[in-house]
């Protein structure tokens, strides 16, 4: 059934009943706890995956990569990043790769795409919160795409860490226009900080924006921080 | 997982920025914005940056080992003074900031006393926000203040806001107050009044209300009795009971109303009674129909007829047919026999009380019954509607399917013996959402006195998309034919719609 | 510290206005009759996605004297000159504005709220991109599209203090005949409720079309995986059975978020654990069909599909009467609509605030996670994420097609 499946993949197409693909979800899904079992299925998807398919059917086997996938399909993977057609499905897959290898893989190829598909790794690094692109992402926060810059900006946002709120804070001096979007990542690390009671470190980036030169919504987001750290109980019981 | 973070529980992260030296700064004694123990960025002169700054500094301070041991004795303190500055911006964004801590947070009665003590000081609007948000933190020890504030305010929305907190944080000591503003000069002070009411907490509220629902005047008696109803106090059922057979239609309805909603089988018969006491036309309609309601909570079929007959044997002989518009709504297998002889019965006034009964039987079981008065009596009248009975209930969306419907369609135009008879066949069968129906249709099509009726009864089938998918090419023929044969641009419209493969809006009432 | 005068929108803009660069305006024909509220305290709204839900929504919005309906945003030609036509002629005016990039809209510094009304995929953006730039919102149910997406739409939301209403009317007005007694107590402590709704969504593999239609294909996809045009694809129509998006995983959660927005939201307000979300869901498959259980630390259990039990069966506990609470409501008038104008102008939550609308969703979501794994699943509500199984972590979130990013 799986080798039919596998068959009709080859020549799968928009418009392919996809019942026929059934045995590879029947696959994914009865291989849960059986270590060969999902590591063949997987073999067989990264096999796939290298040979000669429809746009189709290689976004179809990133979406199963993406439940059942590991380190070894990061290689196959990461070559499609860098391509047009391909390079979201691919993210589709190694956003959710818990291996380091996708991490790295999404770090790497950075310096090799640009525009879109750069705006869609950054958010995917993002997504993963992966810290150890701080650096990287740092770099681009002044990038002369604006639209990289602000990739960057949110992504930093959402991993929340205090190096994210260091280069953010940074950048924000030189900010121009993208200064909303930057006090926007900035208020994010402030509540991840929060959230891990770090309040006093999460006070003083409040405060820093209660100033009256902010924009009104700036100074209103600031104040509900504030009131948001003084309400903790860690903070009460002091 | 251990690569793919989550944003509202990150992973701990190294606290690298904050300061090393906290004790640097101390924890003030007092909450002066001037205190020079405040690190110099918050040394200001601007006034509003200094509040901003007093609260920074609040905040601050909370988060700091405390000097003294004020904080401890006053752990709230901080936010709560955040609190009170806030409530008196003129934001009112700024001021939503405080009342929504003010309401989860900052607990206890000496806080409370702070928050209310800016109940004064604040404009209509804003007190009005302050008291929608006492009232949601729930501390009773805000009553007196709300009620100095209810009797001294000019402002209708303000006395409102705060008989509206009653029902949050008011007793039973505070109903007369409410029951007299049922009856205040200003509409949003009664509904207000009203709902606090409903709202109210205490074993002794509802005996109270109970009671004085029966002396109060009549509109605010119909007030407490719907107040009743909606605080689901079945137990005071008694005071329905008599209410609904009062010499007032207001307070009469009011008592139905609420026998309707949690009225119990065992009072049926004193609903009985006040369907018979309601006033023909839309108070007995609403009276019946709270009848039905009791009814349906019976869950078995046979034990609700039960349950309506036993009522019905309470009343006199000479009161029942007049219940018999009733007993067809409540409807049920056990109760056909009883309404079909008197349908089939030699009284003529009474035969139409049947007729009635039976037309307006909840499912299509009396169908039968019905068709069978249509072919066979004598008078016109009688079979007429019977007639219309039988295609109404035909038609019904009960438990049964489009096909079973149809068949009662198809049986209908059979026994019609008039333009008009056909005509609201051909209107009815667009309850039956099935190809089959439209091929029905057809035939009329091509007849003059009937082709409107049957274009708009095609394009309510078609409209149906699980109905006209599977038969698309068949339906997008027979569309082509409703336009050609249509005067109606709004069915011309539908039917181009159905033929594209889109839907039809339609226009509300 | 005491407002001698309530402060007016114009008063706000003139002290505001230069922060965000750019004027507040409205214009003559805007200031309407006596009837109305001054211009100056209407709430100026635009609206997202005006397809059958949408136009409904701006209907509701249009219709409310104190708005001013000023411009919106469809991807579609034929929507977007057809609604402001509607509402051009509704003002006799010209003055609506009518976008292909919700952005443009979202930038407008004149406009306090928007109504969101898109396919499932663009919500989460929409509503967080929203409030980034000061809007309030009402958004179409199902809220989101995937477990990830709540949790930032409600910090959003949050940060910067802004009105989000969820768009499920059923909630509060289909199920009261439960919700009065079951908040009066008349059933006892609730231990279990029954959800019967469906079906779960379904991969989208359509060919592609000639596109019959002048629509932005691109931005109709956005964050979704790309997909050539089909007609079905991107229907609007109210299917869940192959016909519309709705049907589809890639825009939304099938039947299953579609009506379980009612559904789980009106037994969740049954039970009063609007606020909640449970610990567990167990899986079954036996000779009656596939079902779930969800189970909240209340000790409830909310079943889906439980066989053989009819629609919201409630299992209270017999005998037992507990102490009534007030049931909630809308506040202001006019529906959902009309309470989330009314909190738009008092700052208050709405009855369908996010954070209920979220939790609804996420219930759904959980759902169809667990029949897609055919297992049991734990899950920690505050960590946002199931406890010890990593590969049912890997459908919490996806990746978004570029440019789009939360």
């Amino acid at each position: 059934m799986l080798d039919t499946a596998f068959d009709a993949l080859k020549t799968f197409d928009w418009g392919s009943d996809l019942a026929a693909l059934a045995p590879i979800e029947d696959a994914a899904t009865a291989s849960h706890g059986k270590p060969e079992a999902r590591q063949d299925l997987e073999n067989r998807l990264i096999t796939a995956l290298k040979g000669i398919l429809t746009r189709d059917a290689q976004d179809y086997i990133c979406r199963k990569l993406a439940n059942v996938g590991t380190a070894a399909a990061v290689p196959a993977l990461a070559g499609l990043l860098v391509n047009k057609g391909n390079s979201h499905m691919s993210r589709f897959a190694l956003e959710q790769i818990p291996a380091p290898e996708a991490a790295s893989a999404l770090r790497d190829v950075l310096p090799k795409v640009n525009g879109d598909l750069k705006v869609g790794v950054i958010s995917s690094i993002g997504a993963r919160r992966d810290r150890v692109a701080v650096d990287a992402l740092s770099g681009l926060l002044a990038d002369s795409d604006a639209s990289v810059a602000r990739a960057a900006t949110l992504a930093l946002g959402a991993i929340g860490s205090a190096e994210s709120v260091t280069a953010l804070q940074t950048a924000l001096r030189a900010a121009g226009d993208r200064r909303q979007t930057i006090i926007d990542a900035i208020l994010s690390c402030a509540e991840s900080l929060l959230a891990n009671n770090q309040i006093a470190n999460a006070s003083s980036i409040y405060k820093a924006f209660t100033d009256e030169s902010q924009p009104r919504l700036v100074r209103l987001a600031a104040t509900r921080g504030l009131l948001a750290c003084a309400s903790q109980p860690a903070v009460r019981s002091i | 997982m251990a690569d793919v973070g989550h944003p509202v529980a990150p992973e701990l992260i190294e606290d690298t920025s904050s300061p090393k030296t906290p004790m640097q700064w101390r924890t003030p004694r007092t909450l002066s914005l001037d205190n020079t123990n405040y690190p110099l960025f918050l040394r200001d002169r601007s006034m509003s940056q200094r509040i901003l700054n007093g609260i920074v500094a609040l905040c601050l301070m909370a988060v700091l080992p405390p000097g003294d041991t004020w904080a401890a004795e006053n752990p709230s303190e901080d936010l709560v003074q955040m609190i009170v500055k806030l409530i008196g911006d003129s934001d009112k964004e700024f001021r939503a900031a405080g009342l929504d801590k003010l309401r989860t947070s900052a607990k206890g009665a000496a806080a409370t006393q702070q928050f209310t003590s800016m109940l004064k000081k604040l404009d209509p609007q804003g007190q009005v926000a302050l008291l929608n948000a006492l009232a949601d933190r729930g501390d009773a020890s805000a009553r007196s203040s709300i009620l100095e504030l209810i009797s001294s305010s000019k402002d209708d929305s303000v006395r409102a806001a705060g008989i509206a907190a009653l029902g949050n944080l008011g007793s039973a000591a505070d109903l007369p107050f409410l029951i007299k503003s049922l009856a205040a000069a200003s509409n949003i002070e009664q509904a207000a009044a009203k709902q606090s009411l409903i709202k109210i907490a205490g074993e002794s509220v509802s005996p109270a209300l109970a009671l004085e629902s029966k002396s109060a005047s009549p509109a605010v008696r119909a007030t407490l009795i719907e107040v009743l109803a909606t605080r689901r106090a079945s137990e005071e059922g008694p005071t329905f009971v008599a209410a609904a057979i009062d010499d007032n239609g207001q307070v009469r309805s009011a008592a139905m109303n609420a026998l309707g909603q949690i009225g119990r089988p065992e009072q049926l018969a004193a609903m009985l009674a006040g369907v018979l006491k309601a006033a023909k036309g839309g108070e007995r309609d609403s009276a019946e129909r709270n009848v039905v309601s009791v009814c349906t909570r019976i869950d078995n079929q046979d034990q609700r007829a039960t349950k309506l007959i036993e009522a019905l044997n309470t009343i006199p002989v000479s009161d029942r047919d007049e219940l018999l518009s009733l007993v067809g709504r409540v409807g049920g297998k056990k109760l056909i026999d009883f309404v079909a002889d008197i349908a089939f019965g030699n009284d003529s006034a009474r035969r139409k009380l049947g007729i009635d009964a039976l037309s307006k039987w909840p499912d299509a079981s009396v169908a039968d019954k019905l068709l069978e008065i249509v072919n066979k009596a004598s008078d016109p009248a009688e079979r007429n509607q019977a007639f219309q009975g039988y295609v109404k209930i035909g038609a019904t969306r009960d438990n049964r399917n489009d096909k079973q419907r149809l068949d009662r369609m198809k049986d209908a135009m059979k026994a019609a013996k008039t333009p008009e008879e056909q005509t609201l066949v051909i209107n009815r069968t667009r309850t039956s959402y099935d190809v089959d129906a439209v091929r029905f249709m057809l035939p009329y099509l091509d007849q003059p006195p009937f082709a409107q009726a049957t274009c708009e009864t095609i394009v309510e089938i078609a409209h149906h998309r699980e109905v006209r998918d599977p038969n698309k090419a068949e339906f997008d023929k027979i569309l082509d034919k409703v336009i050609e044969v249509t005067k109606d641009p709004v069915v011309v419209d539908r039917a181009q719609r159905y033929k594209r493969g889109e839907t039809w809006e339609r226009p509300k009432k | 510290m005491s407002v001698a005068k309530k402060p007016t929108r114009r008063d706000f803009m003139k002290t505001t206005g230069a922060a965000f660069g750019v004027p507040y305006v409205i214009t003559s024909a805007a200031l309407g009759n006596s009837e109305r509220p001054a211009a100056s305290d209407r709430i100026v709204m635009g609206g997202i996605g005006i397809g059958n839900m949408g136009r409904g929504d701006q209907g509701a919005f249009l219709g409310r004297k104190d708005v001013q309906y000023v411009a919106l945003s469809d991807v579609r030609e034929e929507v977007r000159d057809k609604s402001k036509g509607n509402i051009d002629r509704h003002y006799n005016n010209g003055d609506c504005k009518a976008y292909n990039d919700f952005r443009e809209l979202l930038a407008r510094t004149d406009i306090d709220a928007v109504h969101i009304a898109t396919p499932d995929h663009w919500h989460a953006i929409m509503v967080i991109e929203a409030c980034r730039n000061g809007k309030d919102v009402y958004c179409q149910k199902p809220e989101t599209l995937t477990l990830r997406e709540g949790p930032l739409m409600i910090a959003s939301a949050r940060r910067y203090g802004r009105v989000v209403s969820g768009g499920s009317q059923r909630v509060l007005e289909d199920y009261r005949k439960y919700v009065v007694p079951a908040w009066a107590g008349e059933f006892g402590k609730i231990k279990s409720i029954n959800v019967n709704v469906g079906p779960l969504p379904q991969l989208c593999n359509l060919p592609g079309e000639t596109k019959s239609e002048a629509i932005d294909w691109d931005l109709w996809l956005g964050p979704a995986p790309w997909a050539p045009y089909n007609a079905k694809r991107c229907s609007g129509s109210f299917s869940i059975n192959g016909a519309s998006w709705r049907s589809f995983s890639d825009y939304s959660g099938g039947g299953m978020t579609d009506w379980g927005a009612h559904h789980f939201g009106g037994a969740t307000f049954i039970c009063d654990v609007r606020d909640q979300q449970p610990y567990e869901v167990n899986y079954f498959d036996d000779a009656d069909g596939k079902y779930l259980a969800f189970r909240y630390q209340n000790g409830l259990t909310i079943y889906h599909n439980k066989p053989k039990t009819d629609q919201l069966l409630i299992e209270g506990t017999p005998g037992e009467k507990l102490a009534p609470k007030p049931v909630p409501g809308y506040k202001g008038e006019g529906g959902i609509y009309g309470d989330f104008i009314e909190c738009v102008k008092t700052r208050e939550r709405p009855f369908r605030d996010i954070e209920s609308a979220v939790n609804t969703a996420s219930l759904a979501h959980l759902g169809n996670i667990a029949y897609q794994l055919k297992r049991s699943l734990k899950w920690d509500s505050v960590k946002q994420e199931f406890v010890g199984d990593a590969e049912a972590n890997r459908m919490t979130d996806r990746a978004r097609r570029e440019p789009w990013q939360l």
